[in-house]
Order: structure tokens, then C-alpha cells, then sequence
């Protein structure tokens, strides 16, 4: 069997647009950035599962620097760390805890939004040898001033 | 950012050639040594940041889009190979000798045996041994630690493998049969390898594997039987060669010192005691299992040392002092895998010590079934299938094809069963970031020579600079026979500077990318069941690290790694000039001279260093020779350092506009060692210092002197 399947659209466009227009509305704070930015996203969403679904919820920390290249005037880039250890699942069926230690460091290029997808593992009573992926796909969006502001959506991954 | 693309028009490709070829022309030039980079400087060829000065002709950059990857040369030709059409040779395991086998025997101080050296070297007579004379640079605890086993290789250009000798079954090797003769190619239909164009470990690929173990001294003589002409290299790199066993806890003698290189027609004798650290001062009466060796019959040999300083995945390659790079991509690296009580290559051995790693269990240690080197490099090649390279972006080199195993984009058969790999990134200045195509997690067992405190599961590794190993656990029984799954790589470049985008696993297996080698280059093709039990495990604790709280912090620096160097010293034969270099505790940015000395620790004492990257614009992947450290903060913090950085490394990544602090001890040996950018461009244009170790006893460090390799004998001068 060949495990590969057709992939499925980096971001719908219409997903793409609803996230944007959400971001549009969020507040801006009253004065300027201070890098590196530490945000606690809340995240509640469903994973499907072979075995059963699992229900996610917690706080995502995601921690971003706008690296400035100084010396070269090229495009900058933006230093995502992504942490997934304030989140955990409950099993649908079984009622199992679910946790992940994950750490993801992402180097993207700077953009007012960015649609960045990262994979991050899962696992029940310490059984690392039996973890499963999930997927987060993060709209993070970023502003000069009001700095980044993020929409996260957990699903299973399908690649 | 400019691209050349496959669609770009005939001029624009004609001239990106001729600039490729004037640029060659040059290279050749300074390869050869009838010019320096100080001349190309003065003539305004080289602009004084040390880029290729923007000249039409010669800059393909210049009055058209030329590629940035691969760096400087057209896209390389493939000849019709495909991805995925060729298996993956496993590693060529070195033959071991009983150490009487070898002739001459190996002395404690150089051998300076007269022999004829070349007309073309300058003729006269000199020394069969290219290390330093006298006792300064003998063996350090020769006696002590006398050799055991003795490995002898010579380095030569390309030439047929009639031996090759994997150490597994067939069957764990993509059905390859090792009598059959094996081409010095990258793929079957690629042109061979030219004499002059690939220069490996015996001439040979597949890449070269030695298997050592604790307790068991290796000598490890290095024959240089490249030509004694300079000029025949394909162009660019250079026959003299000096081999650095990347992160051996050695004397420095033994350590592949940038100055300390040695001339066709020599040999280099190496001694690598392979003893823990702290064998001084800890568990000195060889009492706990757990610092100790397999014993060949199922038990343990005790040994002296600190368990936890125990290695595991090492490497060797060339560190010509200006030509690493070039002598590194042509093929000068092979890996070393050390066998340990705690880690010993044999899955089956329950007897509370052995971590029980996926390897295999024919033998008493060092099963290679299950436990497989990976060495990954991007290349390029000309349009006659050779080599190519280009040292005029001094930000680095990027190649166009993936290679796994010195194979491109090759397929990997295995069973239903847990494999460790250990990868190990041997390009010149990518970096890579690894995930298998359907996401499913990996767990990651060690980092550098080192087994981690704790595995930790994965689905995408961090970036992997330079130098860097990552050992990983991938459990296959998840799959059905049949299935097939790739090995992707989310880092994509722009440049050599550093990655400019981790893409997703979707963005990556896109197509979309404009790096080439961005995506799948390695197939795993799930063959069948395991041949037998897989009682493999990946213990919830591996090997913790030392606790060095309770020694002082005999004193702290800093150094930044940037642009801008300037070269104080001017000496011919030690210093290089390039736009890179090293600051050190806020003192002005220096340009590398392998004669001066740049810090000078006191053996037994402990410091703290805080590498920093002196720009946002690149990354550096820092190499610290001999000692391992311990991260103790990134950026100033503590609760910055990942899961995977936390065991013990000796390879930091500073990631751009990046700082990381660390904690070393300095025992056991002396001498002199070198801390450098494993991007080993910036290494070669001068982001490089030498430290050495204060073993006087003085508060003031009275520097060894400094090596001048000549074919009629070292010379030595004052260091400064």
C-alpha cells in the first residue's frame, strides 16, 4: 500500500478570508512591540483519530522574534517557537489523557499573514513508541506595531 | 532573490556558463596556490567584504538572473537519473588490524624516517610521517593507553570499490551484492567520479564506517596518496589534508589541527584512546558497569571515567586549514560509531547496563541490521557529471542534488520493525529539517556525539546544521508491507546565509519550492515482516548528563561570530584573510590565524562561553573541538533550550541574530584545538581562533609553538 494521498489545500481560501477578517478586527495595544512577543493562544478543537477522536483544549505559548538582518538588508525573518506542552486530549470513547511535550521552532519569512502548518506528536501514558501526529495550522498574522496575533485550528493531518 | 531557471533563455544560460567558467578559471588558480586570496583582494577581484566583486563576466549575478542554488554554477545535469531509481548503499565498514600489522610500527613521537620527496614538492629528502616531530606533539599517555587495533587507509581520487563490505546481510541492504564492483557515481546513470574530481577514504564509495568500542585504543594511520601535483584536483580542492575526528576526547595531536597537515607520499599516525572523560578524577577504580565496554563475550569490560561523558555517533573529515570545504565536499568524511556498556549495537544483551538500541543480535556489539549510518549532502555537478564547485559566494555553498550516502535521492529497504539512523548532516552550508512524508512521529535518541537524557518524540526535527547528528529511532512495524514513505526535507534555502523558510510537510512535497532540494530524497520501501523479534527498546532514560554545578566557574566569555574581520597578524603561512570572523570578549573581529592563540582554559577548571551570532542575516553551526558542552541558556534563557538540545553537544547552532550559552570542563589532555563555523565556508574565510589548554600550571599560558608543514619537514614558529 502506498500511503501517500492526494494533499489537501495548504489553507481554503475561504477558511483563509475568515481568519483575515477576524484578525482585521482584533485590537491593537497602545504602543509598540517588544521583541521576542510571547502569546498564550487557547485552543479547543477535535482531532479525528483511527482509533477514536480526541477533544484538545489548553493554551498553545507561542513565542515570536522578528529577526532583523543587519548587515545585509535582506528579507526578515520571522522566529516562531511553538509550545504545545499546555495543551492535552481526552479521548472521545475511552476517556484517555492524551499529552504532547511538543516543541516546534519554525524560521518563516516575515508577512502581514502567514498560513503555517506545523505537525506536532501526541501520546497517552508516556507510550512514545505509540504516539500519533496531529496538525496545527496557525494564521499568524503580524503588524509593526500590535506585533503578532495568532488563530489556531488543531485537525488531523492529512498529507 | 534570483533563480535561473531550466526555462531561461540560451544567452542568459551562455553567459551564466562563461561567468562560471571565468570563475573557474580562478578557482583553479587560487586551488593551485598561484595566487592567494590576498592577491585576488589587491586586483579588486574578491571586493573587500570578500564577495566576488560584481564584474560582468565574472559575477553571473551580473546583467542576467543566475541561479543562487546551486551557488555560482548552472543547474547540474542528471543524464536521465530519476529519484528513487538506485538503493542505498549502507556504509563500507574499515577493516581493523591487529596493531603489530602495521609497518612501521607506530612510535610515540613522529617518525621523521627520511624518503625522497617529489620534484614537484620541492624534491630533497623528508620525513615519512607528516606530524609534527619531537616530544610536543607525541602521543599523549602512549603507554598508557597503547593502541589496540590499527586502521590504515589511504586518501585517494576515485577509483572502483572490488571490497566492499556493509556488515550486513544482503537483505538489509537493498539486495545489493557486495562482491559486485561498485562505481565511483552518484547514481548508475550519472558519469563516474574522474580521479581528480572526487577524492574519498581509500577512493571508494560507498562512504567509509569505523566501528571502534571504550578501552580499545585505535591507531588510525592516514596515508595521503593524492597526487603530488597540486594542479590535478578537478579544479578545486587541496592535496594536503589534516583529519579531524569530530569531537574525539583526544590530545590535540590526535585531533586533525587545521595547521597540523600533511603532504602525499606522508602518513599521519592518530591515535584516539577512546577513554570517557573525567578517567582522571572519576570512578577511577573502573567500578560501575555503566563506564564501560562491551567484552566481546556477552559481559562488560570496566573501565575508568564518567558514564555519563559516554559518545556514541562521531565522524572524521578533512580540516585543511583554508580548504575544508573543498576537501570535505570531495568526499574527505567518513563516520565512526563508538561502542559503549550503555550502547553497545546488540538489542538482545538484558542485563540491566545495555540500553537495548535497535541494531541487532549476531553479534556482541556493533550490529549494524538495524542501526544505520546516514550521511546527507547537497552537490553539484558540471556538465560533464563531475563535482562542481564555486568558492566565490563567501556565504557559502549550496549544490542542486540531494545525496544520501553519497547516493542521489536513493531508496531504502526495511522491515516491519524499530531502525535507528543516525544522520548526519556532511554538507558545506545547508542545513536540513527533517520529517517523513505523512507526519508520523520519530523519536529522537541523541544529538551530536551523544545519547540524549531523554528520547524525545518528534514529528518534524529541528533544524540540522553542518555537522550536526541526529540519531532517531523510526518504528516501521506501523506500516504494511508494501508501503513506501519518504524522508522530506522542510528546510528550504535561498541562500548559503541560512534557511530562509521551514516550509510545512505539504509546502514541501508541493513541488513549488524553487530549491531543489527542498522535499523527498529518500524512499523507504516497507519490504516485509522483521527477519526476527524485534526486542529493540528506547528507554524513557538514556544517558544523563554530568553535573558540573559543583565545580566553579573558573571564568566566562564571549565570543560573536560575524562579518567584518580584520587580520592583525598578516603571517603568510598561518593566517587567512576573508570577511569573516571571531570577537572575543568585545575586542575587535579577527581573522583567523591558527597562530595565535584566542583563549587558554586551565586543565581541570570549568567555564562558561556564550556563543553569539553577530547578524540576523545568516546562522552559524559553531564547532567546539575536544570538549563537549552542555547548553545552559539560548538567547539568555534557560527555558529557551528545546527537549533535544539538552544533553550534551558539540555543534551549536546560534540560529540568526541567536546567542547560546554553554558549560565546559577541560581535562584529560592538552594542546592546541580550534572552535570554528561548521559552515565550512565561513570556516575557510577566516571564522576560526585556536584555544588551547593551559596545562602549566601558570596563570599565563606560554603557547605551544606553531606548526609549518613542509614537504621536507615541520617547521615550527612562535605563536603569538
Amino acid at each position: 500500500m502506498n500511503i501517500e494521498s492526494p494533499r489537501r489545500p495548504f489553507l481554503r481560501g475561504a477558511g483563509l478570508a475568515a481568519i483575515a477578517a477576524a484578525i482585521t478586527a482584533l485590537p491593537l495595544p497602545a504602543a509598540a512591540v517588544t521583541w521576542p512577543q510571547t502569546l498564550s493562544v487557547a485552543v479547543n478543537d477535535t482531532v479525528r483519530g483511527a482509533t477514536e477522536n480526541v477533544v484538545f483544549s489548553g493554551q498553545l505559548v507561542v513565542t515570536g522574534t522578528v529577526v532583523k538582518d543587519t548587515n545585509l538588508s535582506g528579507p526578515r525573518v520571522m522566529e516562531l517557537i511553538i509550545d504545545f506542552s499546555g495543551v492535552s486530549g481526552m479521548g472521545a470513547t475511552t476517556g484517555k489523557k492524551y499529552v504532547t511535550a511538543a516543541h516546534v521552532i519554525l524560521h518563516r519569512s516575515l508577512k502581514a499573514l502567514d498560513p503555517v502548518q506545523v505537525t506536532f506528536p501526541y501520546y497517552s501514558d508516556g507510550q512514545l513508541a505509540a504516539a500519533r501526529t496531529a496538525l496545527a495550522s496557525l494564521a499568524v498574522s503580524y503588524a509593526p506595531v500590535s506585533g503578532i496575533s495568532i488563530i489556531p485550528k488543531l485537525t488531523a493531518p492529512v498529507f | 532573490m534570483f533563480f535561473l531557471t531550466k526555462t531561461s533563455s540560451p544567452q542568459r544560460l551562455r553567459e551564466a556558463i562563461r561567468a562560471k567558467n571565468n570563475r573557474q578559471e580562478i578557482i583553479t588558480a587560487l586551488s593551485h596556490g598561484t595566487v592567494s586570496r590576498r592577491d585576488l583582494l589587491k586586483w579588486g577581484i574578491f571586493t573587500g567584504a570578500g564577495a566576488l566583486a560584481w564584474k560582468n563576466g565574472l559575477n553571473p549575478l551580473v546583467g542576467n538572473a543566475h541561479a543562487a542554488i546551486p551557488t555560482g554554477v548552472p543547474f547540474s545535469p542528471l543524464f536521465g537519473a530519476a529519484k528513487f531509481s538506485q538503493p542505498m548503499p549502507r556504509f563500507d565498514v574499515m577493516e581493523r588490524k591487529a596493531i603489530n600489522m602495521l609497518t612501521p610500527a607506530p612510535t610515540a613521537q613522529a617518525n621523521v624516517t627520511q624518503q625522497a620527496v617529489p620534484a614537484i614538492l620541492g624534491g630533497g629528502m623528508g620525513p615519512i610521517e607528516g606530524r609534527p616531530p619531537g616530544p610536543m606533539w607525541a602521543h599523549q599517555k602512549f603507554d598508557q593507553f597503547a593502541p589496540k587495533v590499527g586502521v590504515e587507509i589511504w586518501q585517494k581520487g576515485a577509483q572502483v570499490c572490488t571490497d566492499y563490505n556493509p556488515q550486513v546481510a544482503s537483505s538489509l541492504n537493498c539486495g545489493i551484492n557486495p562482491a559486485t564492483p561498485v562505481n565511483p557515481c552518484f547514481h548508475p546513470r550519472l558519469p563516474k567520479q574522474a580521479v581528480d574530481s572526487m577524492w574519498t577514504f581509500s577512493g571508494t564509495v560507498p562512504p567509509k564506517l569505523l566501528l571502534g568500542r571504550y578501552g580499545e585504543p585505535i591507531l588510525f594511520r592516514h596515508h595521503n596518496g593524492l597526487s603530488p601535483d597540486v594542479r590535478k584536483n578537478g579544479g578545486f580542492g587541496r592535496h594536503t589534508i589534516s583529519t579531524h575526528e569530530h569531537n574525539g576526547h583526544h590530545g590535540a595531536e590526535n585531533d586533525g589541527f587545521a595547521g597540523a597537515f600533511f603532504f602525499p607520499g606522508q602518513f599521519y599516525d592518530y591515535h584516539w584512546p577512546i577513554v570517557h572523560a573525567g578517567i582522571n578524577t572519576i570512578n577511577t577504580t573502573a567500578s560501575d558497569p555503566r563506564a564501560g565496554a562491551p567484552d566481546g563475550a556477552g559481559g562488560i569490560t570496566r573501565l575508568p571515567g564518567d558514564w555519563r561523558e559516554t559518545m556514541s555517533t562521531h565522524w572524521f573529515h578533512d580540516h585543511m586549514f583554508s580548504f575544508t570545504s573543498q576537501n570535505v565536499y570531495k568526499g574527505i568524511a567518513a563516520m565512526f560509531n563508538l561502542y559503549s556498556s550503555l550502547d553497545r549495537g546488540n538489542e538482545s544483551i538484558n542485563d540491566g547496563v545495555n540500553l537495548r538500541l535497535p541494531s541487532g543480535r549476531a553479534k556482541d556489539w556493533g550490529n549494524l541490521d538495524y542501526d544505520v549510518n546516514i550521511m546527507l549532502a547537497d552537490k553539484a555537478f558540471d556538465q560533464n557529471g563531475q563535482l562542481a564547485f564555486d568558492i566565490f559566494d563567501f556565504n557559502g555553498f549550496l549544490g542542486d542534488v540531494m545525496t544520501v550516502n553519497l547516493a542521489m535521492a536513493p531508496y531504502f529497504e526495511v522491515e516491519r520493525r524499530k531502525y535507528r539512523f543516525r544522520f548526519l548532516n556532511a554538507s558545506v552550508s545547508r542545513f536540513f529539517k527533517l520529517a517523513l512524508s505523512d507526519g508520523s512521529p520519530m523519536i529522537q535518541i541523541g544529538n551530536d556525539g551523544n545519547l540524549l537524557p531523554r528520547p524525545v518524540v518528534l514529528t518534524e526535527l529541528d533544524q540540522q546544521g553542518i555537522a550536526e547528528r541526529y540519531d532517531v529511532v523510526i518504528d516501521f512495524s506501523r506500516y504494511t508491507a508494501g508501503t513506501r514513505v519518504h524522508l522530506v526535507n522542510l528546510a528550504e534555502h535561498q541562500d548559503a546565509n541560512l534557511v530562509a523558510k521551514d516550509l510545512s510537510i505539504s509546502e514541501a512535497m508541493s513541488g513549488l519550492s524553487a530549491d531543489p532540494c527542498v522535499g523527498k530524497f529518500l524512499e523507504f520501501r516497507v519490504a516485509r515482516d522483521a527477519a526476527y523479534p524485534d526486542t529493540s527498546q528506547v528507554p524513557a532514560v538514556l544517558i544523563p548528563n554530568p553535573d558540573l554545578s559543583a565545580i566553579p566557574i573558573a571564568r566566562e566569555r564571549i565570543f560573536e561570530f560575524g562579518k567584518g574581520a580584520k587580520q592583525t597578524t598578516l603571517n603568510s603561512e598561518s593566517a587567512a584573510t576573508g570577511p569573516w570572523g571571531i570577537k572575543i570578549d568585545g575586542g575587535a573581529t579577527l581573522a583567523a590565524d591558527y597562530g595565535r592563540v584566542s583563549a587558554a582554559p586551565k586543565v581541570g577548571t570549568r567555564e562558561v562561553w556564550t556563543l553569539k551570532n553577530g547578524g540576523g542575516g545568516w546562522d552559524h553551526p559553531i564547532h567546539i573541538h575536544f570538549e563537549e558542552g552542555q547548553i545552559l541558556a539560548r538567547d539568555g534563557k534557560a527555558s529557551n533550550v528545546p527537549p533535544w538540545e539538552k544533553g550534551r553537544k558539540d555543534v551549536y547552532r546560534l540560529r540568526p541574530g541567536g546567542s547560546v550559552t554553554i558549560t565546559m570542563q577541560f581535562r584529560d589532555w592538552g594542546g592546541m584545538f580550534m572552535e570554528h563555523c561548521h559552515n565550512t565556508v565561513h570556516e575557510d574565510n577566516a571564522m576560526l581562533l585556536r584555544w588551547e589548554i593551559n596545562t602549566s600550571g601558570n596563570a599565563v599560558l606560554v603557547p605551544l609553538p606553531t606548526p609549518i608543514p613542509t614537504p621536507q619537514g615541520v617547521k615550527f614558529q612562535a605563536s603569538v
